[in-house]
């Protein structure tokens, strides 16, 4: 049974964020004046029409981008504010992406992809002291996606649904407490898109990892805890899941 | 840690990259195929020049000459002590050689530079009788000025056939002076005997093709007779009184052997004779217009030893300098040959250069994704540059190592290289007779090796910084969208 006490409280504050895409005369204003709240060990569901801003919110919490206005406080730190470099290192250390295309990288094998972190991470000399402990954590989240066998392939040589899990494998090997998942299932046929939401509720149950999902799948955001639309650069309560389905352990949601 | 990683899977899955590898090798080669070839030919035309020059030369500015060998020979011996190997007088002057070739009947006549030697101590300051024909004489040059064998018996057979239609003096004084003594040779019955640049005595057959073996028609061979003019020294008074003024002399030579130092401008128009026999023909018994210094440590002492010199033989009379100086001229244009071929020749590394440059901004193009990726994945700025500048440096290498091993291999087998290439082609890559050289001369420098890949790593490195900039300045946003 996980410690509670430390899974209570609010991981991710947002609040009136705006940001717009500018392209020579016109200005495309993407988010406006946006408020979001997320729960240490929810999993969010974020729906909307493409184009809808999702991506850019996921951005702008990923530290990958930054607002016009408005904050983003992660674990009680302003991470709008931070320097370049704390944000790299941000994103190093406490965030985990996974993105619809995977993105692996095509030159690196599968355990190096999932290494790929610690390895941006460490200098050379620090990671040759650090290599085993690395392998040993990467293989097992390998294990843990099913993955093990395939760690010497290469991306190519993988179906989507294994691209995938590996790169959620990527995603938390340096044990982030946020996951940031950009359309996971995207471009994944039904059987391996429940798969990899399978993956994501047990990775969310067990190691009480904070997901933020965007999707456009109405039928996988509803498998989440909570559900929202983004609409007019607002998120806002999708109708009739107003009562957001909170794992047990948390109790009642605070609304 | 990822950068070495990356850079390494990158050198190994992109193939456009080997264009960069190749381009910055064949740029490495030639530059030292190039520099090795030129160090070698102006390393051969240095020993060359040198072979028959002393190290340091003490010039009478007068064509008469100067008074004293012994003396100055002696105050040299005792400015230098043993840092001299030997000093030896020569009279150099200019002469009229006259012939006449049997088969066409003319007379033949050419401006000669007359060298008098004194044959006990000149071969010690210069390779003179290394470049001599007769093989004997080559390892006994004091006796370079005897008729043996072959030449002796051919003068004696053609003294005897001609007896009657030339002249019994062998040379005629200058009016208004006393006949001059006997030639120095030592039996008493020889004539004045000469040794001939291999120019003077040949042509070369037009005829002849580039394999034959003979390709020189001889004029004269040791044994023939040659007429030399010269001048008497200038300050001699007529026997009325009247001002000094140099006379013509005219006396006949045997050739005792050709001499051939391969640089066709001395085997040209040198003719080297005893100095006591042109001592006498000019009238300046006890004189020499030069003095030839070999030092032990030509480095170490040359230019110490000149300013020594120079200190004791006043410059008003007496030009001193070193070999260099006096070739000065001809050494400086190939030392700048040499510098304007390696500014040219960077240039065709610089062209691998741009292209390292547009590769790899093609390259950056191609990754725009993957630079995405390592940045949501927490890579800085700096170290996504570092990513592409070892990529950089590592085709540098890779080219840069390919390219010394290659230009090294044909420097070594450039002769055999050169063979091949002409029995393929049919056509004479290096025509052997305009240097007089049988084999390419090469002489491969570390430090011109190093030079030039130090300077194709920089050339390399320098281009992929523009692409290295342009990866870091990528926003992870727009790169991760980039599909």
């Amino acid at each position: 049974m996980p410690d509670l006490t430390s899974q209570i409280g609010t991981l991710v504050r947002v609040e009136g964020l705006y940001k717009a895409y500018r392209k020579g005369d016109t200005t495309v204003s993407v988010l406006r004046g946006l408020n979001l709240q997320v729960e240490k060990g929810e999993f969010l569901a974020i729906v909307g029409a493409s184009g809808s801003g999702k991506s850019t919110l996921l951005h702008l919490l990923g530290a990958l981008d930054v607002p016009d206005a408005g904050a983003i406080i992660y674990a009680g730190q302003r991470v709008d504010r931070l320097s370049v470099t704390d944000r790299d290192r941000l994103r190093n250390t406490a965030f985990g992406f996974v993105f619809q295309f995977y993105h692996l990288l095509p030159e690196l094998t599968v355990l190096e992809n999932v290494l790929a972190p610690v390895m941006i991470r460490y200098s050379l000399w620090q990671w040759w002291h650090r290599r085993r402990h690395w392998r040993r954590q990467a293989l097992s989240l390998l294990e843990r996606c099913g993955l093990a066998a395939r760690r010497y392939h290469y991306p190519q040589e993988l179906s989507g649904g294994e691209m995938q899990r590996a790169a959620i494998a990527r995603a938390l090997l340096t044990g982030p407490q946020l996951l940031l998942a950009d359309e996971p299932t995207g471009n994944l046929d039904a059987d391996a898109a429940t798969q990899i939401m399978h993956l994501l509720h047990d990775l969310n149950r067990e190691n009480t990892l904070t997901i933020i999902m965007v999707t456009h799948n109405w039928e996988l955001a509803k498998q989440a805890h909570r559900m929202l639309r983004m609409a007019d650069g607002r998120l806002e309560p999708v109708p009739g899941r107003t009562v957001p389905k909170v794992p047990a352990s948390l109790g009642a949601y605070p609304s | 840690m990822y950068k070495w990683l990356l850079c390494w899977r990158y050198l190994r899955t992109r193939y456009l990259a080997l264009a960069c590898i190749v381009s910055v090798m064949l740029g490495v080669a030639t530059l030292i195929v190039v520099n090795s070839v030129m160090e070698g030919f102006a390393t051969k035309l240095r020993q060359r020049l040198r072979g028959i020059q002393a190290d340091i030369l003490v010039e009478a500015r007068s064509h008469d000459g100067f008074p004293g060998v012994e003396e100055k020979i002696a105050r040299v011996q005792q400015l230098l002590g043993d840092r001299i190997v030997a000093v030896t007088p020569v009279i150099e002057t200019f002469a009229m050689l006259q012939f006449r070739y049997q088969h066409v009947g003319e007379v033949i006549t050419r401006p000669v530079r007359l060298i008098g030697i004194d044959t006990s101590s000149h071969a010690q300051t210069s390779d003179f009788a290394r470049h001599l024909l007769n093989p004997y004489f080559q390892s006994n040059p004091e006796e370079c000025f005897r008729l043996l064998g072959a030449a002796r018996e051919r003068y004696e057979r053609l003294r005897d056939w001609i007896a009657d239609d030339t002249e019994s003096q062998s040379y005629q004084a200058p009016s208004g002076l006393p006949p001059p003594e006997p030639p120095a040779a030592t039996e008493a019955s020889s004539p004045f005997t000469a040794v001939l640049g291999y120019g003077i005595a040949t042509y070369r057959n037009p005829q002849a093709r580039a394999t034959d073996q003979h390709k020189d028609v001889f004029l004269l061979v040791p044994g023939d007779s040659v007429q030399l003019t010269m001048v008497t020294r200038s300050d001699l008074p007529g026997h009325d009184g009247t001002q000094g003024y140099p006379r013509p002399v005219t006396a006949s030579f045997v050739i005792s052997d050709l001499f051939r130092c391969e640089m066709s401008e001395y085997d040209a128009s040198l003719v080297f004779v005893d100095i006591r026999d042109v001592q006498r023909l000019r009238a300046m018994p006890n004189r020499a217009t030069s003095l030839h210094i070999r030092l032990r440590d030509y480095d170490g002492d040359a230019r110490q030893a000149v300013e020594l010199l120079r200190q004791h033989f006043h410059p008003a009379l007496y030009a001193v300098q070193t070999w260099e100086d006096k070739q000065g001229p001809l050494l400086a244009a190939i030392s700048i040959e040499r510098g304007i071929l390696n500014i040219l020749l960077f240039l065709i590394i610089a062209v691998a250069g741009f292209g390292i440059l547009a590769i790899f901004f093609m390259i950056v193009v191609e990754k725009t994704r993957d630079i995405g990726i390592l940045k949501a994945l927490g890579a800085s700025s700096r170290g996504v540059m570092g990513i592409f500048l070892s990529y950089g440096l590592a085709l540098g290498l890779v080219g840069a190592g390919l390219g010394t091993v290659l230009g090294v291999a044909i420097t070594v087998y450039i002769n055999e290289l050169e063979q091949w290439l002409a029995r393929w082609t049919g056509q004479e890559v290096f025509p052997r007779d305009v240097y007089y050289f049988d084999r390419i001369p090469t002489d491969l420098q570390m430090h011109s090796v190093l030079l030039v890949n130090l300077g194709a790593l920089a050339i390399a490195v320098g281009a992929s910084v523009f692409p290295a900039l342009r990866a870091a300045a990528l926003q992870p946003v727009r790169a991760l969208r980039y599909e």
